[in-house]
């Protein structure tokens, strides 16, 4: 059974439609990845995950509770960390942690182990008396991760975490995102830093106008997407003779000339690139690079976004 | 997993409640609160602000040359008892004064800019998706600011202590004023509560902040200082406040033969009016463009208010308890018509009509057993009738005819103005119209063709005004037999049958929209 189970769901505000019938399932321990451009619809549908957005039609449920008949349920399932995370900068990492374990209702010394556990796990110990305000923006994130362990939630839901930190933040972030899987917690998480997400997350979702284009692991989606094969081959001389050779071919479908290097779209059927260079050999070019061009998450993402955008 | 999700039973729910009550001192606002007012030193500048005020004023005492009484002293000489008492004085309305002051301010600036920030920084999201209830939020708002306000007064002590040298330091007496000063953090910190909670950026709430320390002029009472009366102290803890430092308090008010001080109406009237505002600031902290009152609400108590002052001006005497009776019993009423009244999305029949039933008992229980001690040989299950039903009735019409009218009409505006329509229409308009249609023109006695029109337009009018304006004449003590008369002729059935016919006929438009949507969405993919 799904931990998150959205269905054909539809949100409007005024006359522009935000979500239009979105449906998909993350599993149990899944690094969920949700992407798309602005406006796509990833901040609404998390919004809707984590009970602060009425919907309109639809159904969501987490952890087998509906967030539209059972919010309070669905709240003691969740924790949402939202894409301008904010803080009281007067309290203390401890402090802070102990208000939201105090709303949380803990008491007594299991609050202070939650405290003490999240504190550990993120990382934070040596902070922990350090004013909120005072810490960095990456730190300050650690934070917001600590409160979401508050309660210990099944899901946990991220809004762009990684948003305004420096590489070396988001490394770590990736990091302890990781752990918090491990620890069986699932994690959405929406983004625009797209390798990002290509490496840390199980599965994918690209959203676009509202609705989901595409949905799988990174893999699954570029075999989704792609029947066929994309090369790279270098020459020495006229490139552009060269392209002409290769039009030539039965399977190839298209070539583009980029920085003196040919791009070649094959089909399925016509995958093997010894007869590209053979080809190319018998017709008297010297060929100095020929490689499989992988297909990156960003690369379909432009994609399926352009495509929904042209359609 | 499924455990988590389970309700706890209802039966167990009222002891919840009273656990929740008990834990109400250490909820995490309050701390967090207290915390963070106590690191930033704003408690502190206010206070040494405070000491500087007061050390002028000691200062100016001792630049008039009037010596402090030095007890136990041989050498001194004889002190004159009139100036020694009027340099007290001073002194120690310049103390309490400087309390005033504080808890005006600390009352007026810490709920509303906790509140704002908290909107303007999006850390209500966060809140919004813990267990505490937005009412307990706010309610913990304002008891930090008055545990911050007590404190600023217990460091006053040492400074009262002074005014014993100047003779007595009137213990009692300060320790109304000190109650007041509280009341009235509480009655402007509740305030500032419900504007915070409308706060959604935070320019608007330093603008708000500066209108509203204005406003503070008019909740402090020192308008009604020249006014000749002196029962703006039973309302206004501030103003009782200044009475107590000017020993100018209005006599105790009897009730039931008991004579009631003015500390005890003053608490019962700043509690009702906060709770009332307190209620409203929860409704609006997570939704801020959310009404304080909903369109009934603010009919009824608009009607109510205004068959009060008919009722209050239709004798030239009445004594002040009554005022205060009525005023009481109204505000409760409304109260009541908050916690009843549906959200949006609820059904307005089931539990929350209960409470408002019970509430409504609860008030009419204990007004009528005043009643009963106070005047024995009155019908008082004709008053229960009186109180309780037609309010209720009428409560339960306004909620069906508004969501009636959101069950017809697509926008939010179009229902409100249906629901006005049929209100008035039904309340005041059609009654009006048929009695006077009906009650034939006498050209030389026109008074009376008024009353009778009058009386014959309450017997069909579902109006609360008019209930109102002959509860407040019952409580007179006049027209009784016209006013059991009146009601006798049951509006409360019409009420009655005009809900449940709203209530049916949005029940099927419902439905009907619902099926109209099932068949237009199409199966979810699996």
């Amino acid at each position: 059974m799904p931990v998150i189970e959205v269905r054909d769901l539809h949100v409007q505000f005024g006359k522009v439609n935000a979500l239009r019938g979105l449906t998909m399932r993350v599993e149990q321990g899944d690094i969920y990845g949700f992407i798309g451009p602005n406006g796509a619809g990833k901040t609404t549908t998390l919004r809707v995950l984590a009970t602060l957005q009425e919907l309109d039609s639809g159904s969501v449920s987490i952890a087998g509770a509906d967030a539209l008949t059972q919010p309070a349920a669905v709240k003691r399932h969740i924790g949402f960390m939202p894409d301008f995370a904010t803080f009281y900068p007067s309290l203390t990492v401890w402090e802070y942690l102990d208000f939201f374990a105090r709303a949380y209702g803990l008491r007594g010394t299991a609050r202070k182990q939650v405290v003490d556990a999240a504190i550990e796990l993120t990382g934070l110990r040596e902070r922990r008396d350090q004013l909120v305000g005072q810490l960095s923006r990456g730190l300050q994130q650690r934070v917001g991760l600590a409160r979401l362990l508050a309660h210990d939630p099944e899901v946990m839901l991220l809004d762009e975490p990684a948003s305004g930190l420096d590489p070396r933040a988001r490394i770590e972030l990736r990091q302890l995102l990781r752990d918090l899987a491990g620890l069986g917690k699932t994690i959405v998480i929406s983004s625009h830093i797209l390798s990002e997400l290509e490496d840390l997350c199980s599965r994918v979702g690209i959203i676009d106008r509202g609705r989901l284009v595409a949905e799988g692991t990174a893999s699954e989606i570029g075999r989704q997407m792609q029947a066929g094969n994309s090369y790279v081959i270098g020459v020495a001389g006229d490139a552009a003779i060269a392209r002409q050779t290769l039009l030539s071919l039965p399977g190839v479908m298209t070539t583009t000339v980029l920085d003196g290097r040919i791009h070649i779209q094959t089909d399925a059927t016509h995958a093997d690139p010894g007869d590209l260079v053979r080809a190319l050999v018998l017709a008297g070019i010297r060929v100095v690079e020929c490689r499989k061009e992988e297909s990156g998450l960003e690369k379909l993402f432009l994609s399926l976004t352009e495509e929904g955008g042209s359609s | 997993m499924n455990a988590a999700v389970t309700a706890s039973p209802t039966r167990w729910r009222g002891i919840q409640c009273l656990s929740a009550a008990a834990r109400f001192p250490f909820h995490p606002i309050i701390i967090r609160d207290v915390r963070v007012q106590l690191r930033s030193g704003r408690a502190l500048r206010i206070l040494l602000l405070e000491i500087l005020i007061l050390s002028v004023v000691l200062v100016m005492l001792h630049l008039t040359q009037i010596e402090p009484e030095v007890p136990y002293s041989a050498h001194a000489s004889p002190p004159n008892p009139s100036s020694v008492y009027e340099t007290g004085q001073i002194f120690r309305s310049t103390v309490y004064g400087a309390n005033l002051f504080v808890a005006l301010i600390l009352g007026a600036t810490l709920p509303l800019a906790a509140i704002a920030r908290e909107r303007s920084q999006r850390a209500l999201e966060y809140l919004r998706l813990t267990p505490l209830h937005p009412l307990g939020i706010v309610l913990a708002e304002v008891t930090a600011t008055l545990i911050i306000v007590a404190a600023t007064m217990l460091f006053s002590l040492p400074l009262l202590l002074i005014a014993g040298l100047y003779g007595d330091i009137m213990l009692l007496s300060s320790l109304k004023i000190g109650w007041y000063c509280l009341l009235t953090a509480l009655l402007i910190g509740s305030l500032g509560c419900l504007f915070g909670a409308g706060v959604k950026r935070p320019m608007r709430s330093q603008g708000l902040l500066i209108a509203f320390l204005l406003f503070l002029i008019y909740i402090s009472g020192a308008l009604f200082a020249t006014v000749p009366s002196g029962n703006v102290g039973y309302f206004l803890p501030a103003f009782a406040a200044i009475q107590e430092m000017t020993q100018t308090l209005p006599p105790p008010v009897p009730i039931a033969g008991v004579a009631l001080p003015q500390w005890l109406l003053s608490t019962a009237f700043t509690c009702f009016l906060s709770a009332f505002l307190l209620l409203g600031a929860g409704r609006k902290l997570y939704q801020p463009d959310a009404p304080v009152l909903t369109p009934a609400q603010f009919f009824i108590g608009c009607s109510i208010c205004l068959g009060l002052v008919h009722g209050l001006s239709w004798h030239s005497h009445h004594d002040e308890w009554r005022v205060m009776f009525g005023i009481a019993a109204m505000a409760a009423v409304l109260m009541s018509f908050t916690l009843a009244l549906p959200s949006r999305r609820v059904d307005p029949w089931p539990r929350k009509q209960a409470w408002s039933v019970a509430a409504i008992l609860i008030v009419g229980s204990a007004a009528l057993l005043i009643w009963h001690l106070e005047a024995p040989n009155m019908d008082t299950l004709h008053y229960a009738t009186f109180l309780c039903i037609p309010f209720f009735a009428y409560a339960a019409l306004a909620d069906q005819i508004i969501a009636l009218g959101r069950a017809l009409f697509a926008t939010r505006r179009q229902a409100i103005t249906f629901a006005m329509v049929i209100l008035v229409g039904s309340g005041v308009l059609v009654p009006l119209l048929t009695a006077m249609s009906l009650v034939p023109n006498h050209a030389h006695d026109s008074r009376e063709r008024e009353r009778q029109i009058l009386q014959l337009a309450c017997g069909m009018t579902p109006m609360p005004v008019v209930m109102t304006e002959y509860f407040v004449k019952g409580i007179a003590g006049a027209e009784r037999d016209n006013v059991f008369k009146d009601l006798s002729q049951a509006n409360v059935g019409q009420m009655a049958a005009l809900a449940l016919a709203a209530h049916l006929v949005r029940r099927w438009l419902n439905k009907r929209s619902a099926s109209a949507r099932h068949r237009a969405t199409p199966a979810p993919m699996e």
